[in-house]
């Protein structure tokens, strides 16, 4: 299953390196909001998906998610967020929250297939709004496929399992 | 707000003066953040009204549950071993402790923590550890799970924490014919996604008044969605302005205008099965009408057509509920809804242009949300609570003379006549 631990990583430094340095830029186009830069680090058949996890049994813990996602993204809707961002009615972001994406524990499991990499990380996301001393945290694992494209590095898939099942904010206005 | 203030406040809304105000088209302020008002609300229609718990697409099959909230009341939603629905209060009989501690699942037995006290999912206690010990036999040989007042409408689950409340069909009414169009579409019934679960900072009225009856507001809080063109829209779409029937229909008001969404719906013939013949007329024919709205106090509804991909829309329909936790503070349920005998790929669909436009990150519905909690946060001001806020648009106009269906209705493109209702429903509840 694509979201399952990496049982081998890989042992090469420079692939590794280059992969660190993709997320790094990433995140930091989020964070810098050049979310116009930020898309072009995406494949055509992006999918980016966070789906709604559920405390459902006792003995469960991975794989406690519904058949729903607070985020189901493709290339098409994530342009969408992004021009509904670039206009001057997107209330939810005006004023603009300030975010922090501080990403950890990268993982870069074999190949999935020719030209693809399975990628694992820790994700936490500080988001601070207004004059607001409080924030807002949300923690949660990646499960990403990166792929080669004529040299450099794209984000091809992202699943994000959110450790909350009852989500701390009123909505999800940033790019997580 | 000072101790004396908040007694005004519910001395007025046991009164009388503010059901006069609020027909006079004014609410105080406060009315969104006073801890009094909320404690009136809350023993007044929480513990009178029936609420929703959820949907029984959620409990398929025996032994699956899920766990719900009316307020503070924790109550398990189950499917016994017979396949019957079942509520119970998710407390122990012996000494309090919550016998279910996950969100959802499967299992023929509740087991406490505390001490071990076994609940059968028919609610009865079957086991008691060191039984012969502890207790006489006869003291703990009749003991069940408590359980409030249930009963489910095409698929929607209910509870009423009032033994002497009238049954969910007299609750309900008229507004059946209105409810069905958003979760009676299909003779094989309906099935839901989700929920997605959220936390906001806003009073839970604001919800209610805002689907069932504020357009208004789409103009400037939704303009985005219209630079963006996230919804399908039809040549013949008359704009953001066209008229739209007000309506007001026992437990219940909506509002409904000339739209696509059934007109276009991939599963015209399948709903037509479903629906009564007059239901039908409102949906079909040269003005085909659709819409939004809300059932009293706290569910919304809407359906429409999203853009889901390019070129492509799909029709998408939610069921949004609200847990008030204090005045400030409300837990937000969402699912989406779909015929259950939809071909997969159009549920897919659906479900993915509702998370698109509406649900926490909807692009929709992520607008809606900082202005229900900044109208709550001016609430609290010492001197801003004090004001009044407006809900006195279209005060005094005449009902339709055309709306020839259930309730009443106004005609007018925006209007806030749904909210005066949706007050005078709620003052039944104060002043009773």
């Amino acid at each position: 299953m694509q979201t399952e631990p990496i049982s081998k990583p890989v042992d090469d430094v420079e692939l590794f390196h280059r992969v660190r340095s993709f997320l790094t830029r990433e995140a930091e186009l989020i964070d810098a909001r050049k979310f116009d830069d930020w898309k072009e680090l995406m494949t055509e058949d992006l999918e980016y998906k966070i789906p709604v996890r559920a405390t459902r049994g006792e003995n469960t813990h991975e794989d406690d998610f519904l058949d729903m996602h607070h985020v189901e993204d493709t290339k098409y809707r994530l342009e969408k967020r992004i021009n509904r961002l670039n206009t001057e009615y997107s209330w939810s972001e005006q004023p603009p929250s300030r975010t922090r994406h501080l990403i950890s524990n990268v993982q870069v499991g074999n190949r999935e297939a020719e030209d693809e990499y399975a990628v694992k990380s820790n994700l936490l996301l500080y988001v601070s709004e207004g004059d607001d001393p409080d924030h807002k945290l949300l923690s949660g694992r990646r499960h990403d496929v990166i792929r080669e494209v004529n040299g450099s590095l794209k984000l091809a898939r992202r699943i994000i399992h959110l450790d909350n099942t009852t989500l701390p904010l009123d909505r999800i206005s940033v790019f997580i | 707000m000072a101790a004396s203030e908040q007694d005004k406040l519910r001395q007025q809304a046991s009164s009388g003066a503010l059901r006069e105000k609020a027909n006079e088209g004014t609410l105080p302020h406060n009315i969104f953040s006073s801890e009094a008002f909320f404690e009136l609300e809350k023993e007044k229609i929480f513990q009178k009204a029936w609420i929703l718990l959820g949907h029984e697409s959620e409990i398929p099959d025996p032994g699956d549950y899920i766990v719900r909230y009316i307020c503070d009341d924790n109550l398990i939603v189950t499917r016994d071993e017979s396949g019957e629905i079942r509520v119970f209060f998710n407390e122990c009989k012996h000494q309090g402790m919550k016998v279910c501690r996950t969100e959802m699942g499967n299992t023929s037995h509740f087991r406490c923590p505390y001490h071990g006290w076994t609940f059968a999912n028919s609610g009865d206690l079957t086991g008691v550890p060191f039984k012969h010990e502890t207790y006489d036999d006869e003291s703990i040989s009749d003991i069940s799970l408590d359980e409030p007042r249930y009963d489910t409408y095409n698929g929607l689950i209910f509870a009423n924490l009032d033994e002497d409340a009238e049954s969910l069909e007299e609750y309900l009414g008229d507004f059946t014919f209105y409810l069905d169009f958003f979760v009676g579409r299909s003779p094989e019934g309906m099935e839901v996604n989700g929920p997605q679960r959220r936390i906001i900072d806003a009073n839970w009225k604001l919800g209610s008044m805002n689907t069932m009856s504020d357009h208004y507001h789409s103009v400037t809080t939704h303009r985005s969605v219209s630079d963006i063109d996230l919804m399908e829209h039809d040549e013949e779409d008359a704009g953001i302005a066209a008229p739209r029937y007000h309506v007001q229909c026992d437990a219940g008001g909506l509002m409904m205008r000339e739209n696509n969404f059934f007109k276009n719906h991939e599963m015209r013939d399948s709903i037509k099965q479903a629906f009564s013949e007059k239901q039908w007329d409102l949906v079909s024919g040269d003005k085909p009408m659709g819409g939004n709205g809300s059932m009293l106090p706290n569910v919304n509804m809407l359906a429409a057509r999203v853009q889901v991909n390019e070129g492509e829309s799909a029709p998408i329909t939610y069921i949004r509920t609200y847990r008030p936790i204090g005045p400030d503070k409300t837990e937000v349920y969402t699912w989406h809804i779909v015929e259950k005998d939809a071909p997969e790929e159009l549920k897919e669909k659906s479900r993915q242009g509702y998370e698109m436009a509406f649900g926490i990150s909807g692009m929709i519905e992520q607008d809606d949300l900082g202005n229900w909690s900044s109208v709550t946060e001016t609430g609290k001001g010492g001197a801003t609570g004090n004001h009044d806020v407006r809900i006195d648009m279209h005060l005094n106009q005449e009902e339709a003379s055309d709306w020839d269906n259930p309730g009443k209705a106004y005609k007018a493109p925006f209007s806030e006549v749904n909210m005066r209702y949706f007050y005078n429903w709620l003052f039944d509840y104060l002043e009773a």
